[in-house]
């Protein structure tokens, strides 16, 4: 899985990407995929995160767009506009992280931030081959990851 | 005081979901935040906000919320009055800014939590 | 890229290397922290911290945390499953970090339901 984020403060965008090599979506279900009452859950009839995450895009004069493949993955585009009023912050990215790491750490994950010209990634796959036999969520490597994405943010300013 | 009631005397236009409109009010909850909703909103409250987006219909459903008044004269966007018909979710449509709505709602014993 | 530096791993592999014959042995309790979006939206993620942060804090070496989607229940939400092994899964609901540092202490590391928190015990065992 890969999550980029760019801050273009001069083009006056920022963009959000998710990207996984899942399932996989045919167009129809992409498609439907934004509309709240449209959920794969079977203890709901609600499915928020999507339709959201498009809502705050286009509240702040941007754009959201799915990419998807059966078979092969899903490309997730969010795109704001930088210094728009409305656009939600980012928030604590840093243990949002540290929640889909230690949550699913069989799942490999990319994090790429660039700000401006400065950029701050980190690669569970790299991770985990230093650690070796140690899993990716004993607690010694959860707060050593964090204390790692913690100064990786303040340095590109951006936490 | 019924939804049906409180529409009545604040001048409310019922838009959608009318066989809800019978529900008794107790509480009321504003904002124009679908997160804050989600997290602080409960069921049985009347929700005033200025989203016209269907979104709202879904948070309402979850939330199990009396019902919608949307403020500032704003009207629901084509699919959000069809997915709130299917639903059954009461909106109400107001010329009124949220806070003077809110305060007639407290005065006629809508409150929110203290 | 960003990497553990080399004193961090250092640490890190002293620390670990006595725990890591106990996991092989089995887990003695696994957390699941629901995070849909009803979940996040009431918290959830201060949850997920609070639970790693006892883990660590008590350098506890056999508790698994797993998170999960929504569980259907959107008002009671942040919510947990607590499940020990051999024991019948707990729901836990309404949480603030508080009640999930308790929870840790009374139930998961010993087996104490705290009832107040609790929604419901299942009757099946899941591992």
């Amino acid at each position: 899985m890969e999550i980029r984020v760019v801050e273009d403060i001069e083009a006056d965008r920022m963009f959000i990407e998710i990207v996984d090599d899942g399932f996989g979506m045919d167009e129809e279900r992409a498609r439907r995929a934004l509309d709240p009452f449209f959920t794969t859950k079977t203890v709901r009839r609600v499915g928020l995160g999507l339709p959201l995450l498009s809502e705050a895009c286009r509240m702040s004069n941007g754009d959201m767009q799915i990419q998807s493949c059966p078979g092969k993955g899903t490309r997730v585009k969010a795109t704001f506009q930088h210094s728009h009023i409305d656009r939600k912050p980012l928030g604590n990215i840093r243990d949002t992280l540290i929640t889909v790491m230690t949550g699913h750490p069989q799942v490999d994950l990319l994090y790429e931030h660039r700000r401006e010209d400065k950029v701050f990634s980190l690669d569970t796959r790299e991770v985990k081959a230093d650690l070796g036999d140690i899993p990716l969520d004993a607690p010694q490597v959860v707060s050593a990851l964090r204390a790692l994405i913690q100064s990786g943010l303040e340095e590109l300013g951006a936490s | 005081m019924t939804l049906l009631e409180a529409a009545e005397k604040l001048g409310l236009k019922p838009v959608a979901g009318q066989s809800r409109l019978s529900r008794e009010l107790d509480q009321g909850y504003v904002s124009d935040l679908l997160s804050d909703v989600m997290a602080n909103a409960k069921p049985g409250d009347i929700w005033v906000t200025l989203q016209i987006h269907q979104n709202i219909i879904a948070v309402a459903t979850l939330k199990e919320l009396a019902g919608i008044i949307l403020i500032g004269g704003r009207q629901p966007e084509k699919q959000t009055l069809a997915k709130a018909e299917v639903e059954q979710v009461p909106i109400l449509l107001t010329d009124l800014p949220a806070f003077e709505v809110v305060g007639r709602l407290y005065q006629l014993g809508i409150t929110g939590r203290r | 890229m960003a990497k553990l530096s080399i004193e961090d791993l250092k640490k890190i592999k002293e620390s670990v290397q006595a725990s890591v014959t106990l996991r092989e042995g089995g887990y003695r309790a696994r957390v699941n922290v629901h995070m849909g979006t009803c979940g996040l939206a009431s918290g959830a993620r201060a949850i997920m911290t609070a639970v790693l942060d006892e883990i660590q804090k008590r350098d506890t070496k056999d508790v698994v945390v797993v998170t999960s989607g929504c569980a259907g229940l959107c008002n009671r939400e942040p919510m947990i499953t607590v499940e020990r092994m051999g024991e019948p899964p707990v729901k836990y609901v309404d949480l603030t970090p508080d009640k999930m540092r308790q929870i840790f202490s009374e139930h998961v590391l010993e087996g104490k339901i705290v009832e107040k928190s609790a929604l419901a015990i299942g009757s099946e065992t899941t591992f």
